[in-house]
């Protein structure tokens, strides 16, 4: 008998945290690979964002593009055309979780409860959005799907997922970030998308790290990520797919999501960068950033990286006269894109040595604030 | 020890993009070329802090200490926090809870009122 799936994935704020690479794969994706491989054979995904992975999976996959206001609409819907194949019973997922399943432990379940449909419940009393159903069980596959996969319309057989298997919830940036960080610490099946070069250390096929870049176990690099010469990755950072960390820039526990760059001399711990915002996870705080100096996107298309690499290639030395022309002037002037780090940087590399300071030269004054404060 | 120089408190706007920037520092110049000058910035209202904003209170901070005055920051708020945090200038900066006790910092030394770290990280 078939077996098919149903995956719902829900949008919160401006993305589906399901649909964003966690170690180089999305949940998503990790999870039709694991349905695909425990045998089921269809597997429908209704989302309102277009997926632009590759999936490894002999499952056959149908992806429905919705919007916020039709999700669930178009969930009923192709809930019927899955059910065409006369299907045994039907898994109706609501990715809002990272769960690593044993699924056929689960069939088993479903198969010697006396209810037409079962729920996952994960450790304690946590009911999981995770349900198999009977899909001659019309009443109650159309409850379910009208409230969102909240709650059976009757008592549902209960399937308790063991210790052996892995679930986390997946609703705020945090947890994208335990999920990463359970991954790198081997808590779970989840493997960076990429080859352990040292003990902890992954990085990805294209991936491009400076000389001069430390690098502290466990930490992945994404593909065709680029780490600049200086900068520090360390303490379960991941640095997603075609993602830039220039030069100096300290990355602490923190997640770079794919397609951002995040400027030079900067100091990252325990966030989630990406899409123009940091997410402080100390202060429980997001703060969007406007400044392409701070944060910005790269070009999500080939052609658009290759121009802009190319134009910046050419103004390189213009650039470089200006920026001298503009440490020639007594006070630091603001020019557009300027950056502070810049000007801090520029104080210490003006040090002078000790003996020289006694008269207090204007140029020399900013020093005082490095010598009171510490070179920091 | 006493001081009975005044201490200007300034409140910062919404948004420190280049634009506000600039007329920001144009507002406090007089302030910063007065003799030792002693400045608290309150960040209470800052939720846009770009890194013109930054180099802002950086160069007020040299100006201020060219002079043998300082700049203090208060109610610094969660994005002004994570943007001073980010560019590594907040450990440049004594930074308190409120405007008042930043202002009382320059007469006698407030242990209790400077701001620390507030929440210690998620995962370690």
């Amino acid at each position: 008998m078939e077996l098919v799936a149903l995956l719902v994935v829900e949008s919160r704020g401006p993305m589906a945290l399901a649909q964003v690479d966690i170690l180089g794969a999305s949940t998503l994706k990790r999870t039709v690979e694991s349905l695909g491989a425990a045998g089921i054979t269809q597997v429908a995904v209704v989302s309102a964002e277009t997926p632009g992975e590759t999936y490894l999976t002999p499952a056959k996959i149908q992806f429905v593009k919705s919007s916020a206001e039709q999700l669930w609409r178009d969930a009923r819907s192709a809930f019927a055309s899955l059910t065409v194949v006369r299907p045994e019973a039907v898994l109706l997922i609501k990715l809002n979780c990272y769960a690593e399943m044993d699924w056929k432990a689960f069939l088993a379940k479903h198969r010697a409860g006396k209810h037409p449909v079962t729920r996952a419940w994960a450790s304690g009393v946590h009911a999981l959005d995770m349900y198999l159903v009977d899909p001659r069980a019309e009443k109650e596959v159309e409850f379910l799907l009208h409230n969102q996969l909240r709650h059976p319309r009757l008592i549902a057989t209960r399937y308790q997922v063991s210790g052996e298997e892995y679930v986390h919830p997946l609703l705020h940036a945090a947890d994208l970030r335990e999920i990463a960080v359970d991954g790198l610490n081997l808590e779970c099946q989840m493997r960076p998308a990429g080859r352990e070069v040292k003990p902890g250390v992954w990085l990805a096929d294209g991936s491009r790290i400076d000389e001069g870049v430390r690098l502290v176990a466990p930490l992945f690099v994404g593909k065709r990520a680029r780490v600049r010469t200086g900068a520090v990755i360390t303490r379960g950072s991941s640095i997603e797919h075609h993602s830039l960390v220039d030069c100096g820039t300290v990355v602490e526990n923190t997640s770079i999501l794919p397609f951002s760059a995040v400027g030079a001399g900067l100091d990252f711990t325990h966030a989630v960068v990406g899409n123009r915002q940091v997410v402080d996870l100390k202060r429980n705080v997001a703060v969007e950033i406007h400044d392409s100096t701070l944060l910005a996107e790269t070009a999500h298309n080939a052609g658009v990286r290759v121009m802009s690499k190319a134009a910046a290639l050419v103004t390189y030395l213009p650039m470089q006269f200006f920026h001298a022309l503009a440490q020639r002037n007594p006070l630091p002037k603001l020019a557009e894109g300027a950056c502070a780090n810049d000007f801090v940087s520029t104080v210490i590399n003006e040090r002078e040595p000790r003996g020289k300071e006694t008269a207090l030269p204007t140029r020399a004054l900013p020093k005082l604030v490095m010598e009171r404060y510490g070179n920091q | 020890m006493e001081t009975s120089r005044p201490v200007i408190v300034k409140r910062m706007p919404g948004v420190m993009n280049l634009r506000e920037s600039r007329a920001f520092l144009r507002d406090v110049q007089p302030i910063l070329q007065s003799d030792r000058p002693q400045l608290v910035f309150d960040l209470a209202q800052v939720v846009r802090l770009d890194a013109a904003g930054v180099e802002v209170l950086v160069h007020c901070m040299s100006e201020a200490m060219r002079r043998d005055g300082d700049v203090k920051l208060a109610a610094v708020s969660p994005q002004a926090a994570v943007v001073l945090e980010m560019t590594r200038t907040d450990r440049l900066f004594e930074i308190y809870q409120t405007s008042t006790d930043a202002a009382r910092s320059f007469s006698a030394f407030l242990p209790n009122t400077i701001r620390r770290k507030e929440l210690q990280p998620l995962a370690a």
